[in-house]
């Protein structure tokens, strides 16, 4: 009979101090924290085992979040708020876990599940800029931006992959943007492609805060 | 908040290594009473993996009125920023700048960082040369091995530290607490500190020079006879086993170089290699017991969550207690699915056998560091390791299901002849042909046989700090040789013979090398161990302008000349060294410090070996 597996997938936070810290170097702070707490992690089998964490897409460098994931599958049951409680109180303060599921076979995968991400923009935009740059998004009939390929530099639409978007006041947005694996679309580049087009050259970025995540299993 | 702003810190490489934060990493009052920068010479990901630097850290910090902070040398892409900018140098913990802490305190770890130490310092707002700096500008004090000849910075640095630094710091940081709160001028503090063994306040020595302009003496100036040492003794913990043992590490959230548990497992070495400083500088062999560092090891783990653990010390096999240490981790790691490190160790049957237990990494390949070609040369540099040696290990590891093997060398040695150098291609073909016979009648891969060469740099404090380095052309000429010889069907990797001979111009230098570094570190600012940031001609010019032509010693020396470092006693005794350079010239080696002591000097020390204790 097949082992049960023992899976939990977390939400949790990553603050201003780890906001450049690589994707790689992250897992790197989960594992630690993990070994800390002393959490019965399961391991990969294989010369060179390595602990079953599976994480959501890459969080772009520079960015703060409170909408991420991981699955942590275990060797014994943990209930998933006693997996939270024992790796709050062991990693590093500016990554903090928010809730955790169990989950049951069979499930999708974190990066699968995503359909939608929330973002708050931070920028040096002036109310003007905002008024300008709104109603002309709300009146465009799409918005391009232009990609790199391997065939070239490639011109694309977005505005059907932007569900919202917003001003709410002292220079900030809120924009909610495909998150699935086709059609990711990462919210400075929808920002920059609507910006550029209707308040060229005067509006900058200062920070990027994912807010939310639509990702199934967890409220 | 981070001092660079985020604007900045989206266009730097890796800007992980300015925001601090990291696990583990202290955070105090800023009216903490002694504020301690603490800064390394280079980058973030080379200075954190240094243990020196973590250890002192620790027990810094482990007092509540001092704070420890980390200062890294920014890379050139950020520093031109901070720069054109004005920003100044800032310690990672309080992202505050530090040229108003207390102390400026830096590790010297080799030769060519010291244009960084300058250019580090410049960027602070700190005055470069000590004699500018007024009051109510930090202290900068200087410790670390390179200190033994700390002639070539004396007058950079405020005081150096020569020896073990854990006793000595907590001493000066005491001292200083004194002095501030009487309120007295700067050269007080100095002079207090002149009074703790193995301080070293440069500025109260002056150098002599002889017609020629040969070195003739350093001396005590008139005004700070009684007190100024003469010489300055190198300070050393005698109950190595019974000082302070790190048991906190900050965790680097972005990698270092070495990024791991590191316990010191001794200090010293019992060796004797004539051509290595580490090997005398550190004496005598002092060992921590087992007990000791498993505590250590489980208070690192717990606290830090490494995956593995590093065993350090000069020579990883001459610990007395090696197989109890292991043992007793090898349970603690395993359930926790880390490995432990061991590196600089001899490959033999016990050796194989506890690699295999304890490495769950995969068999990549072994060092076996040869040193030199032919059994007469390693008899002069008294590497105590035969070829029959090397063929047995490399035999074990080669049944054993290792693939490759990595083959350290120097090249010009003293009495080295072109027979030597032409040895070491053959050592890396009959290596080859083992393998194959290991595997006679098997399909294998080709075994990966690297061969590493680094040009040799004589040393103060050792038997060849008289000799002079072979030239430029040499070096290039010895290189070119091995590289015909292996003919492209082995890997091979060298120094760049640049870097040895600016190394060599500075390691033996007296005073007046300051200026070189100082007129190199204004052509062209600091990283000069970063081969894309050195530039060999402009250090050749300056040596050139200060009339130093880049050849020190000679292979006729007089052994009785004064030397630059003569004011420094490190314990062991010019007439040691004399003894060891003539044997080393005679072909005839010395036992190592267990089997028979060689009244090197350090027995005064009282410590570890030297008391029939390991």
């Amino acid at each position: 009979m097949e082992n049960p597996e023992f899976i939990c997938r977390l939400k949790y936070e990553r603050g201003e101090d780890v906001r450049f810290v690589s994707h790689l170097d992250f897992v790197k702070v989960f594992e630690r924290a993990l070994r800390r707490a002393a959490v019965r992690v399961a391991y990969s089998e294989g010369f060179n085992p390595r602990m079953l964490l599976v994480f959501g897409n890459p969080l772009p460098v520079g960015f703060t979040s409170c909408a991420e994931f991981v699955d942590i599958k275990t060797q014994t049951d943990y209930a998933p708020e006693e997996l939270c409680a024992l790796l709050n109180s062991h990693l590093p303060a500016p990554v903090r876990i928010i809730s955790g599921v169990r989950l049951v076979k069979p499930y999708d995968s974190i990066v699968k599940s995503v359909r939608y991400n929330t973002y708050r923009i931070f920028s040096d935009a002036s109310d003007s800029d905002a008024d300008n740059i709104i109603r002309g998004y709300n009146d465009a009939e799409g918005i391009e931006t232009v990609k790199k390929s391997k065939s070239g530099p490639k011109t694309v639409e977005i505005k059907q992959l932007i569900r919202r978007f917003g001003y709410d006041g002292e220079g900030g947005f809120t924009i909610e943007t495909c998150g699935t694996q086709e059609n990711n679309l990462r919210p400075d580049v929808a920002f920059n492609a609507i910006t550029g087009r209707f308040a060229p050259g005067s509006v900058g970025i200062l920070h990027i805060h994912k807010t939310d995540s639509s990702v199934q299993l967890l409220l | 908040m981070s001092y660079i702003p985020d604007s900045i810190l989206y266009n730097v490489e890796k800007p992980a290594r300015y925001t601090g934060g990291e696990l583990n990493s202290v955070v105090k009052p800023k009216d903490t009473p002694v504020r301690f920068a603490f800064c390394f010479a280079d980058s973030y990901e080379i200075g954190m993996s240094h243990l020196g630097m973590k250890l002192l850290y620790d027990l810094l910090n482990s007092r509540e009125w001092i704070w420890c902070e980390r200062v890294f040398a920014p890379w050139p892409d950020l520093e031109k920023i901070m720069r054109s900018e004005g920003y100044r140098l800032f310690a990672l913990e309080s992202q505050e700048e530090i040229k108003n802490h207390d102390f400026i305190g830096f590790t010297l770890q080799y030769e060519l960082s010291y244009t960084n130490v300058l250019n580090m310092l410049d960027l602070a707002g700190i005055p470069v040369y000590a004699r500018d700096r007024g009051e109510g500008v930090p202290f900068v004090i200087g410790g670390g091995p390179s200190c033994v000849n700390p002639e070539p910075l004396a007058e950079f640095f405020d005081l150096f530290n020569i020896g073990d630094g854990e006793a000595m710091l907590l001493e000066i940081m005491e001292c200083y607490r004194e002095w501030k709160s009487r309120k007295l001028p700067r050269i007080e503090f100095l002079k207090a500190c002149a009074a703790i063994p193995g301080v070293y306040v440069p500025a109260f020595y002056e150098a002599e020079y002889d017609g020629q302009g040969n070195f003739a003496r350093l001396k005590v100036k008139d005004e700070y006879k009684g007190i100024a040492a003469y010489p300055v003794e190198r300070r050393v913990i005698p109950d190595f086993d019974g000082t302070f043992i790190m048991k906190n590490q900050v965790v680097p959230y972005c990698e270092a170089i070495h990024d791991r548990i590191m316990l010191e497992i001794f200090r010293g070495c019992i060796r004797g290699c004539r051509f290595c400083q580490a090997g005398y500088i550190y004496r005598p062999v002092r060992e921590r017991s087992p007990g000791k560092l498993l505590d250590a090891a489980m208070k690192l783990s717990e606290r830090t969550g490494y995956e593995e653990i590093s065993l350090l010390s000069l020579a990883t096999d001459d610990y007395s207690c090696l197989k109890e240490l292991t043992d007793g981790l090898i349970g603690y790691t395993e359930e926790r699915h880390m490995n432990i490190a061991l590196p600089s160790l001899r490959v033999d049957s016990f050796s194989l056998d506890l690699m295999q237990k304890i490495s769950k990494v995969r068999k990549s390949g072994l060092t076996f560091a040869l040193e030199a070609g032919t059994q007469r040369l390693r008899d002069v540099i008294n590497k105590g390791i035969t070829e029959e040696d090397l063929y047995e290990g490399a035999r074990l590891a080669f049944e054993n299901g290792y693939g490759g093997i990595k083959l350290y060398f120097m090249i010009g040695l003293p009495t080295e002849t072109d027979e030597d150098v032409m040895a070491i291609p053959v050592i890396a073909q009959r290596l080859r042909d083992l393998y194959y016979e290991c595997h006679a009648g098997e399909k294998v891969r080709s075994p990966k046989i690297t061969v590493s060469v680094s040009t040799f740099v004589p040393k103060c404090f050792t038997p060849f700090q008289w000799v002079p380095q072979i030239s430029y052309d040499e070096i290039r000429r010895k290189l070119r040789m091995i590289k015909d010889a292996l003919n492209g069907r082995f890997g091979f990797s060298w120094q760049d013979p640049e870097l040895s001979v600016v190394e060599n111009i500075l390691a033996r230098g007296d005073r007046r090398c300051g200026s070189i570094i100082y007129n190199v570190w204004k052509r062209k600012g600091g990283f000069d161990s970063w081969s894309e940031f050195f530039d060999y001609k402009i250090w050749l010019e300056e040596a050139g302008a200060a009339g130093i032509s880049g050849v020190r010693g000679s292979d006729e020396p007089d052994l009785d000349a004064p030397l630059p470092w003569d004011h420094i006693d490190t314990g062991i005794t010019k007439e040691f060294l004399k003894r060891e350079y003539l044997k080393a010239r005679l072909g005839v080696t010395s036992p190592d410090c267990r089997t028979k002591c060689q009244a090197c000097g350090c027995a005064k020390y009282k410590g570890g070996v030297c008391v029939g204790k390991s």
